[in-house]
């Protein structure tokens, strides 16, 4: 055995202490001089989940190209590889991708549990802010098969939900409350935006204008924070780098009037763009009708998708290429139209087919073929003014924007921050705004707000089904036996401005109400007072409810009664407990509703 | 009397001396003329609700007259008859001379408040009450209501 030097053994504890103590020192100091408020906190939980969502999304876009090449043996991008391929593999490519995609969600979600939604918009504003981690990873994973195979559809769809399931976390093992979890969340999904389009304002306004519906500074700012991290962290990957995600040919207005064509493509815009977002639902209804199992429905999205890659390679993938394309002119008009008309069909296709996946970029190249198109138009009437079609080809993609996901301000600076062309902003404003106005008049609900309303119409029903009667219920209710006179009675409404009297037994037990509507013309007749007792005028087969009823199937009860108060019975005995008015069932929904927005 | 009161009350429907003299045997009597009438779907039952009604509380209103009354499924539409008694019949504490006996369907609280409160008014007047007294035939009678 080694003989301990002298002094070793409480050398080691002496000098974990001199290290100690400057740490807790700074720590006391720090904590002595900086009093980091919630908000401040929150700016750094931002700024790490805003890291965290850069990094998935490299990752991501890594995963993407080495799946692509495993299925497709070309590491080109999609159009290029599709372009490349026989006519049979343009087909059987997004095939296959719908069978691993339709696979990976079968028998993936098997391994989740399924109940819960991984939809992290519900989750930031109907939920508690918690997006579940195994199904998100599937849902990230069979996107992952669809985007490398040519499906028809965004990729940031799955970077957001990566981001945002990241960004669930902390608040998970921290416990934090439900209002910062939230917060955190939509952090993340700005991340994810920000990231997928290296463009940090436009993704912190998605998420304040199309998710949390505010602009409030004490949630835009983690929004930012978080938006402007993941952006530098994409940036610093050769895949994204720091230049813009589309480049487009200078572009300046020579007069002032060439700028009303763009508000006319703004009105084209405006009415196109509800019925892309119908025929997307309608695409959605017809692959419900077909019944099919869910690996056969996406592989026959997938087999769409093929046909028309076999037309036109340029409808595979989520159409930034094409839509670099377009920018650059390098189209003519006749052609555009074919591919514009297949694009269309293949991200019906794809989306209506249930892939996991965004529609944002689809919807970007839509806009972009509009304007190109209607750009062809104008450019053929004035072929010497500055109404180049690709400068119609970038308002139209904010314009379209604007009118599909109802966020004007966010279509803007998204299309500026993607192009970094400041020419391009008074068209574009106008051209946003013009369609915004136009779209909702035609269709009230955005690509988003529509499943978002059917989730919180849902989740709505399951906040007032756990509150029930007897939490709202007053005790006590002024109640008549059934002899009582004509005077008590009327005595009995002038006390309480009830429009019914309950009536009881001896024993409490409800027998029905006396209704002031019956007796209202008789009110100032002494004669009746001696005659008329309460069993006389008595209404038997009033509504009444029970205690444990919720509150959701309360209001339907009172759906069907003109009055504003019901009588709650035992439901054995018939025994009358209390009433339960409509005020009482209004201001609990009310409560709940004040709450969530307190909430966010 | 309202129309609607001096329609229902019909000089058939009136009997000018009561010869019972216990309350509940005069109420039945008075019931009794409407026995055969069609709006009368189960006299039995008609009887026993009119009586268990005056025995939750008294029908007497005060001033010599009865009401004795139910709303039951029993009749199909209101009924009145009606009948004196020069001796008086005795209701609790109260000589009753005048029962006008009402039976009314159960969901017509409406038509019942009507009749019972046009007689409840006329009848609280003495000089109907005179008339009544003096009135020699079914016909006069009615007409002292109106």
């Amino acid at each position: 055995m080694k003989a301990t030097p002298p002094g070793a053994e409480s050398a080691k504890p002496a000098l974990r202490r001199r290290h100690l103590l400057p740490l807790l020192k700074a720590r006391v100091w720090l904590e002595e001089r900086f009093h980091p408020t919630e908000l401040q906190i929150t700016l750094l939980w931002a700024g790490l989940v805003g890291f965290c969502g850069g990094i998935s999304s490299i990752l991501f876009r890594k995963t993407t190209n080495v799946v692509h090449l495993l299925l497709t043996g070309s590491d080109r991008n999609l159009v290029d590889s599709f372009t490349d391929m026989p006519h049979w593999q343009r087909f059987v490519t997004p095939v296959l991708g719908g069978l691993l995609a339709g696979a990976t969600i079968l028998y993936g979600g098997r391994l989740s549990r399924r109940s819960k939604s991984t939809d992290y918009m519900e989750a930031i504003v109907l939920g508690e802010g918690n997006v579940p981690f195994r199904s998100s990873l599937v849902k990230s994973i069979s996107a992952l098969f669809t985007i490398a195979t040519g499906g028809s559809i965004g990729r940031e769809g799955p970077l957001v939900q990566l981001a945002a399931v990241l960004a669930s976390l902390p608040g998970r093992f921290r416990h934090w409350p439900a209002p910062r979890r939230r917060l955190i969340v939509a952090c993340g999904a700005a991340a994810g935006i920000a990231s997928a389009y290296n463009a940090p304002i436009a993704g912190a306004l998605f998420v304040a204008e199309i998710v949390l519906g505010s602009v409030a500074m004490e949630s835009f700012g983690p929004l930012v924070f978080a938006s402007v991290v993941a952006t530098m962290t994409v940036r610093q990957s050769p895949i994204v780098g720091d230049s813009p995600l589309y480049n487009v040919p200078s572009f300046r207005l020579n007069a002032s009037w060439e700028i009303l064509p763009y508000a006319l493509l703004g009105v084209a815009a405006g009415v196109a763009a509800p019925w892309f977002l119908r025929f997307l639902r309608m695409c959605e209804t017809l692959f419900e009708r077909s019944r099919l199992p869910l690996i056969p429905r996406l592989a026959l999205g997938g087999a769409i998708v093929g046909a028309l890659a076999v037309l036109h390679p340029q409808v595979a993938g989520n159409g930034y290429s094409s839509i670099n394309s377009i920018l650059h002119s390098e189209w003519t008009w006749e052609i555009l139209l074919g591919v514009f008309v297949c694009k269309i069909l293949a991200t019906g296709a794809t989306f209506g087919s249930g892939a996991v996946g965004g529609v944002f970029t689809p919807t970007l190249f839509v806009g972009s073929g509009l304007g190109y198109l209607v750009g062809c138009g104008f450019h053929a009437v004035w072929p010497h003014s500055a109404l180049t079609p690709s400068a119609f080809a970038l308002v139209g993609m904010g314009a379209f924007l604007a009118a599909t996901t109802h966020a004007p301000l966010m279509a803007m600076l998204m299309v500026f921050e993607i192009t970094l062309d400041y020419a391009i902003i008074l068209p574009l404003m106008m051209g946003c705004v013009v369609a915004y106005y136009l779209s909702i008049g035609i269709e009230p609900a955005s690509i988003y707000s529509e499943a978002l309303k059917r989730k919180g119409a849902r989740l709505f029903d399951q906040q007032l089904s756990s509150i029930r009667v007897q939490d709202l219920m007053k005790t006590d209710p002024p109640v008549v036996p059934l002899t009582a006179r004509f005077n008590e009675i009327a005595q009995n409404f002038i006390t309480h401005h009830f429009n019914y009297l309950y009536v009881v037994d001896a024993d409490r037990r409800f027998l029905g109400v006396v209704s002031l509507h019956d007796i209202k013309p008789y009110l100032n007749e002494p004669d009746m007072a001696d005659v008329i007792i309460a069993e006389d005028i008595l209404r038997e087969d009033f509504p009444t409810i029970g205690p444990n009823v919720p509150l959701a199937q309360a209001l339907d009860a009172f759906a069907h009664h003109d009055g504003e108060r019901l009588p709650v019975l035992d439901q054995q005995n018939h025994k009358l407990l209390g009433r339960v008015s409509k005020s009482d069932l209004i201001l609990a929904i009310a409560d709940r509703a004040k709450a969530e927005a307190a909430a966010q | 009397m309202s129309s609607k009161a001096a329609q229902l009350l019909q000089p058939s429907r009136i009997l000018l001396d009561i010869a019972a003299t216990d309350k509940n045997e005069a109420i039945l009597e008075v019931a009794g003329i409407v026995r055969r009438d069609p709006d009368v779907l189960d006299f039995g039952s008609y009887c026993r609700e009119l009586l268990a009604r005056d025995e939750l509380r008294s029908t007497a209103a005060g001033y010599g007259v009865a009401f004795p009354h139910a709303r039951t499924d029993s009749v199909r539409e209101i009924v009145i008859s009606a009948g004196r008694s020069a001796e008086g019949v005795r209701f609790g504490d109260e000589m009753v001379h005048y029962i006008f006996v009402i039976g009314t369907p159960r969901e017509k609280v409406s038509d019942y408040l009507v009749a019972v409160g046009t007689l409840a008014r006329l009848l609280r007047a003495e000089t109907t009450r005179t008339a009544l007294a003096a009135a020699a035939t079914p016909e006069e009678f009615l007409r002292a209501l109106k």
